[in-house]
């Protein structure tokens, strides 16, 4: 049950702020906010997968490319009924915001991205709250990996 | 080492972070988008017609038919005149001369 309530949670957190940002720029007004020296908001769309990569004009590659992830993501939810321990908490984080994202795959045809960080003039790409929380149980996931080589190193 | 390239893979999969290719040169040249008024402070307002724009005459209601042949004539006439005296004192000359 746990499972279910974090990935609807972080889902609907995704969706509220896309939605949000997407009612401002529908009514007229452009998504390029600054909020503060290191942050800004700036709507842009993206067809293609993480870090811009492969964006995709075509149909064909696109609809591939989303028959792809959501194959991924059927094996993520197997796998989280499957997990156990903090596993469960870290697959849940991500599937949340995976599904966050391949929604708007699904709809829009393209990812609304909005979060732009930056240290001075150096930009880092432009990610949503989805991403936020992809990156986060997969950097967990990373840990759990490292740990677990330096537990085994250790007991040898 | 298969399960962390599996793990990254799978975060370039999942997330969308980046707009396009233009993000990553955005990125290393720090160019911020291309404006084209980068110094405009008010936003432009529309254009739009004039409140009593029906009410304003066209160009048709007023006809204003200038009678050249008049105002020709109107120029000419002091010119007239100054010919008309003239040409009686010449006639008068004329009569004088011819009645000697």
């Amino acid at each position: 049950m746990k499972k279910i309530i974090i990935v609807l949670f972080i889902f609907i957190m995704d969706r509220i702020s896309k939605i949000y940002l997407l009612n401002l720029e529908v009514s007229g007004t452009e998504v390029d906010f600054y909020i503060n020296s290191f942050l800004n908001f700036y709507l842009v769309w993206n067809s293609g997968i993480g870090f811009g990569l492969i964006p995709m004009d075509s149909n064909i590659y696109y609809h591939a490319m989303t028959t792809i992830i959501i194959i991924v993501n059927l094996a993520l939810i197997y796998f989280l009924f499957r997990s156990r321990g903090s596993y469960v908490y870290l697959l849940s984080i991500i599937i949340g915001g995976s599904l966050g994202n391949l929604f708007d795959r699904l709809y829009y045809h393209a990812v609304p991205d909005f979060i732009d960080f930056h240290l001075g003039n150096y930009h880092w790409f432009i990610f949503n709250i989805a991403d936020i929380f992809i990156t986060l149980g997969i950097i967990g996931l990373l840990l759990i990996e490292l740990t677990k080589k330096e537990k085994i190193s250790k007991n040898a | 080492m298969h399960k962390k390239i599996c793990y990254i893979l799978l975060f370039i999969f999942l997330t969308s972070c980046g707009e396009s290719f233009d993000s990553v040169k955005r990125g290393l040249t720090g160019a911020k988008k291309n404006s084209t008024d980068e110094f405009l402070v008010k936003k432009k307002d529309p254009l739009i017609l004039p409140p009593d724009f029906e009410n304003l005459p066209t160009p048709d209601d007023t006809e204003i038919t200038l009678d050249e042949a008049s105002i020709f004539e109107n120029t000419l006439e002091p010119e007239e005149e100054e010919g008309t005296k003239s040409n009686s004192v010449e006639k008068s000359i004329l009569k004088k001369i011819q009645s000697k």
